[in-house]
């Protein structure tokens, strides 16, 4: 039998997912403002994850925060614009807890994100994580380029001011090709060691020289690469390839917009691996500078895994994390833009030198490539599973 | 020795040839200078750093040793390229040799067959001939390259240039001293030559490839 407290819970739950999914419309507002409670919402949240005693949920309302505290209920709302609001935030977090248990505090991710660059201290104490209306909710982990919502162990995504792609769950589940992966070498005919290590760690005859994507004019043409994946390994300067002779002067520079663009015209895929401007332009402190070695190991890994998001989890490890970031949230069906940072979680201060940016721009990662214009009638990806992960 | 301000310069890819040379020829000395100069130890690492690299290098005396550890190992691996190169341009010389008088019995030996009309001799002339043919296909195979349209005889030429650089650098490396400026330049070409000796070392198949590696190469030449 049911009890009356939990069968309230539940309701409110399904009241909330229902609403949240009708966000938007002023009907869905109306209802949601007479209907459903900062309360029924908290209880909501804590019903959908098994979330440790203690837990709170916030939610900002114009300068006030909102928290409801599991077990306690609501407590006096926060002021944000008066000094001293995260030490009392942290404050509710339970003094009394189970070692190395450590209390959730949930909020709407538009809440996080307003927050963002507050919640520091708050994360000290507290396990903070954000949901939206499709999205189970995501922990928040602070990494050198921000704060990021943890996707796996080793990939994760600025929390940014956009939305989470509705459907990125599922492109990052789709299954890798691996006849359509194609490795690209932009080290140059002078760096034979670099070369030899990267076509040892990528199979035999997967690997090619980047001179094979140009033309007769020397522009960036992926004839015949329609559908395909490229992974460009290469030294990377300020916006570009950069091929250097021993020497160290430029032999060649390829910009990676120009490749993005002309992937996006054929339906392929790019990834970039290489250091972007983190490295020259980041953060002071030590360096730790990523080289073609790590990249093959890590490269070699990732090519054994079937869909996407394992293959990009792979290609980062939980110390030195890849981060996807959207460029800009084209996220229909078949076309996604996404980058991918890789970093270093051991010191702060070292991580921005050791960034190797991935870039991933307009997919066709799918299988059997682009869907057909009946696929994309389908239904869109059904949303994950209330509970947080 | 001292350092020259204004003379930092960042290590990136002039540097590489010389440490993966190092790293191939000389693992114990590599090892010993990154030992010695701790804050460099990421730089002399073998691998190409896959961006700009911030770290510079004030000291001559790192550049000094650098150069000096890069040409020695430089030197060794002309070594071991002629030995290897050498006695194949030989091997591949007096097969071209046979072949050619295997060619010349073969003529011969089909006009004296063609008088006598003796059946052994016409078959004694196609076996001279195939076996012409194959001595030629041997020498082939051993004077080319694993890639590419150049030969070893090219490379072994390219060799004995690279040990005439070497002479050269490492004259010039005397009279360098504590040249900042200088030493570095120096370095920069030791690098060239060292990258130049890998990629023959590749192509002339002393150090083991993948079938990747050579089908790219070959797309580079």
């Amino acid at each position: 039998m049911v009890s009356p407290s939990r069968g309230r819970v539940v309701a409110a739950a399904l009241l909330v997912l229902i609403l949240s999914m009708l966000e938007g419309l002023p009907v869905a507002r109306a209802g949601k403002h007479l209907l459903s409670s900062r309360v029924a919402r908290a209880e909501a949240a804590f019903a959908r994850g098994r979330l440790p005693r203690g837990s709170a949920y916030a939610e900002a309302e114009g300068e006030l925060l909102r928290v409801v505290v599991d077990g306690v209920g609501d407590v006096p709302p926060l002021q944000l614009d008066a000094p001293g609001w995260r030490e009392r935030l942290a404050a509710l977090a339970p003094r009394r807890r189970a070692a190395g248990s450590r209390p959730a505090l949930v909020m709407k991710l538009d809440t996080a994100q307003r927050l963002e660059t507050e919640l520091q201290s708050v994360m000290r104490e507290f396990d903070v994580w954000a949901f939206d209306a499709v999205n189970a909710p995501l922990r928040l982990r602070t990494l050198p380029v921000g704060t990021t919502l943890e996707l796996t162990p080793s990939l994760y995504m600025p929390l940014g001011r956009t939305r989470i792609p509705y459907d990125l769950p599922w492109v990052l589940e789709r299954r890798l090709a691996p006849e359509r992966i194609r490795i690209m070498d932009a080290f140059g005919p002078d760096h034979v060691d670099a070369t030899l290590r990267l076509a040892q760690a990528a199979g035999t005859y997967r690997t090619a020289p980047i001179e094979r994507l140009l033309d007769e004019t020397g522009a960036v043409s992926l004839r015949g690469h329609e559908g395909d994946i490229l992974i460009i390994v290469g030294h990377v300067e300020q916006d570009s390839f950069v091929i250097r002779n021993a020497s160290g002067n430029i032999v060649r520079s390829l910009p990676l917009e120009q490749i993005k663009a002309e992937a996006a015209r054929r339906s392929a895929s790019a990834i970039f691996v290489g250091c972007n401007s983190y490295c020259a332009t980041g953060y002071n402190g030590l360096v730790a500078p990523i080289s073609d070695i790590a990249v093959s190991q890590q490269l070699e890994g990732a090519l054994k895994e079937a869909t996407l998001g394992g293959f990009l989890s792979r290609l980062g490890t939980p110390d030195e994390p890849f981060v996807v970031t959207p460029d800009s949230l084209r996220a229909n069906r078949t076309s996604i833009d996404f980058s991918v940072s890789r970093v270093s979680k051991k010191k702060a201060a070292a991580a921005a030198a050791g960034v190797v940016v991935v870039g991933v721009t307009a997919s066709r990662w799918i299988e059997h490539g682009a869907p057909e214009e009946s696929e994309l009638d389908e239904p869109r990806p059904a949303p994950p599973k209330p509970g947080v992960r | 020795m001292t350092s020259a301000p204004g003379c930092e310069q960042a290590l990136g890819a002039a540097l590489v040839g010389v440490v993966e040379l190092l790293a191939a020829r000389r693992p114990a000395h590599l090892a010993r200078l990154a030992a010695k100069y701790p804050r460099h130890a990421e730089q002399l690492r073998p691998g190409l750093t896959l961006g700009s690299d911030r770290h510079v290098v004030t000291s001559a005396e790192l550049y000094d040793e650098l150069a000096r550890e890069g040409l020695e190992a430089a030197r060794e691996e002309i070594r071991a390229i002629l030995q290897s190169l050498l006695p194949r341009a030989l091997r591949a010389k007096r097969l071209r040799l046979f072949a050619a008088i295997a060619g010349a019995l073969t003529s011969a030996g089909v006009l004296s067959a063609a008088l006598v009309g003796s059946r052994t001799m016409t078959i004694g002339g196609a076996l001279s001939t195939f076996l012409a043919a194959c001595l030629g296909l041997v020498a082939a195979y051993l004077e080319a390259p694993l890639t590419g349209p150049a030969s070893i005889g090219s490379l072994l030429t390219e060799c004995l240039e690279l040990e005439a650089n070497v002479n050269a650098a490492m004259l010039a490396l005397h009279e360098a001293r504590a040249d900042l400026v200088r030493l570095r330049e120096l370095v920069v070409e030791v690098n060239v030559i060292c990258s130049k000796l890998r990629k023959i070392a590749v192509l002339g198949a002393i150090t083991p490839a993948t079938s990747a590696t050579k089908a790219m190469l070959v797309l580079r030449r």
